[in-house]
């Protein structure tokens, strides 16, 4: 009995000692990236680097957001704007399309629902150069219509979500309201919508996250630089000659903070999201 | 197929009226593109010039006159078979090491998740600063060790080996979807390995990993075709530099398309794009049949 103990033990101590290890790796690069936010340029180059600065320059972070090179601000505005747009877009346009695929019975829906997840593997990498030369026809580019357009058709994997957490709502309890004369959109917004609210939140984050990190689109789509998003103006920056790391790391950290600030209220809805993801199979 | 009712078709009607958004979609962002794409890669259009029907052109030089596609095409496996693998280990050893009872589990698991909430572009930006050759803290530390500096991004190698370790440090998504698939598992199986006096490294190896697959699956299809689009972190990186080193299959897609403006040529490529993931997901579910077990009702 008491070998089996210290067998318990010593597994644990074992597990204790792999995460911690591994947490100080991963914990490390995020002091880095804080800590250079903070440094002066010259910190910034030196070697050995200084694992710890004082004074911290709070500084950059107004200095960067100054710059007058890069317009910061007005590309910040401009990524928030587009994110906001685009999470609007793919709650209304996902949540529709997921009651049509959940709440409805009509022949052939779940077979038309199996194109649906087929969809979600095509990657938009490989429409890019075709939609390119549709939206220049369309005089559309330079504007932030490619960007935010995919959003409100009811993004593949959003409408997934979304269903998924539909189908769990009993359609009698939905259809019960029609007969009381209760119009579709009643039923879908009163009855439907409150009940999926854990999946809706989930989507908005994913939505939100996406865009916001949408490096690639606006890089082909965008040209002017005071409609740029901040994603792509990061590295304007930072291929600017004589750059200035210190604010540059302040600009990224900034760019990093909604996402971070977002998750710390709510958590649980990000790790829905990405645990409903991984069961799609 | 017997005689719609009144009712059906209805409901047939309502139906198509909410999926509409997404059929919409469906036809300007994928079928539609998709056909321009195969009839423009029959062209040499370019925004210099208008362009003429060329016929196969486009993929005859492809496939025998340009050593770069087989270049990028090359860099892009190597990246993948490095990449993939590594991950699907990683992630499997790292999410059962977060499914233990231990106190505190809950703060390792928030550790290992945040990194994949710094945007794209910051963490790649980091990573350049902190793998530089002269002053980075990685060669600094390295140094420590008693190992000599390394110049990260001077290589096919080494930059590969960059990326992997920077797409590793933000895996976070991977090892929830795990985490979620390990808590999945019943534990009366566990419960039963126990009284059989099964050891703990057995009962991952007989009972985890094949209750495992379905997500391991998943991650192994999401992986490889990751990998072949892969673009922002070698375009931030090195720019596919130096000397075409790091030019991944998106990257020379993108620097035909909107560097050099051959825009015709550009979409045969993306037509080989969509071949190539086709493809990967045929083969990943073909073998799939030999390995990943779908016990029971899930």
């Amino acid at each position: 009995m008491k070998t089996k103990i210290s067998g318990k033990t010593l597994r644990m101590l074992l597990c204790y000692g792999a995460l911690t290890g591994l947490a100080v790796i991963f914990c490390f690069p995020l002091y880095w990236f804080l800590l250079n936010s903070l440094k002066t340029y010259e910190q910034i180059f030196q070697f050995p680097p200084k694992f710890f600065v004082w004074p911290l320059r709070f500084a950059n972070y107004g200095e960067a957001y100054q710059y007058s090179a890069l317009n910061f601000g007005k590309m910040l505005q401009n990524s928030a704007v587009i994110t906001f747009l685009s999470v609007i877009g793919a709650v209304i346009s996902s949540s529709i399309v997921a009651f049509g695929f959940s709440q409805i019975r009509w022949r052939g829906r779940d077979q038309v629902f199996v194109l649906v997840i087929l969809t979600m593997i095509i990657p938009t990498e490989v429409v890019l150069t075709p939609l390119y030369f549709i939206y220049n026809r369309l005089h559309l580019l330079d504007t932030w219509i490619p960007v935010i357009a995919p959003f409100f058709f009811a993004k593949p994997f959003y409408t997934f979500m979304i269903r998924q957490s539909m189908m769990g709502i009993p359609v009698e309890l939905s259809e019960s309201a029609m007969i009381d004369g209760c119009s579709i959109w009643k039923r879908f917004i009163f009855i439907v919508l409150p009940q999926s609210k854990p999946a809706l939140l989930a989507v908005m984050i994913m939505a939100m996250q996406d865009q916001w990190n949408n490096y690639l689109e606006p890089l082909i789509y965008i040209s002017t630089n005071s409609k740029q998003t901040i994603s792509v103006g990061l590295t304007f920056f930072s291929g600017m000659y004589n750059v200035q790391w210190n604010l540059v790391f302040a600009a990224a950290v900034i760019v990093a903070l909604p996402i971070l600030i977002t998750f710390i209220f709510l958590q649980k809805y990000f790790i829905q999201g990405v645990v409903v993801s991984g069961v799609k199979g | 197929m017997g005689k719609w009712s009144k009712r059906e078709r209805r409901q047939l009607g309502t139906g198509i009226m909410m999926i509409l958004p997404w059929i919409l979609g469906f036809l300007a962002f994928t079928v539609i593109p998709l056909g321009v794409a195969l009839q423009m890669s029959l062209t040499n259009y370019s925004f210099l010039t208008p362009g003429k029907f060329i016929g196969l052109e486009n993929y005859v030089t492809m496939f025998t006159k340009d050593p770069l596609i087989w270049k990028s095409l090359g860099i892009t496996l190597l990246y993948a078979v490095c990449s993939v693998p590594l991950q699907l280990v990683f992630g499997f050893i790292l999410a059962n090491l977060l499914n233990q009872k231990l106190k505190g589990i809950t703060i390792f698991r928030t550790i290992f998740y945040v990194p994949c909430l710094i945007v794209v572009v910051s963490a790649t930006l980091l990573w350049r600063q902190m793998l530089d050759t002269d002053f980075g803290i990685v060669n600094y530390l390295l140094g420590l060790i008693g190992l000599n500096r390394v110049s990260w991004f001077s290589g096919t190698g080494t930059i590969i080996a960059s990326v992997v370790f920077i797409n590793l440090w933000q895996s976070g998504k991977m090892m929830i979807i795990n985490l979620a698939g390990l808590q999945g598992i019943p534990t009366v199986l566990y419960e039963a390995a126990d009284l059989d006096g099964c050891s703990k490294l057995r009962q991952v190896y007989h009972i985890t990993l094949p209750m495992m697959t379905p997500v391991l699956f998943m991650n192994l299809l999401m992986g490889m075709i990751g990998a072949f689009k892969s673009f922002t972190l070698f375009k931030i990186l090195t720019d596919g530099g130096p000397n075409n080193a790091s030019l991944v299959y998106m990257l020379y897609l993108y620097k035909n398309a909107f560097v050099n403006f051959k825009l015709g040529y550009a979409n045969a490529m993306s037509v080989l794009l969509f071949v190539i993931v086709g493809f990967l997901t045929v083969l990943v579910f073909r073998t799939s049949k030999k390995w990943v077990f779908y016990g029971g009702e899930s």
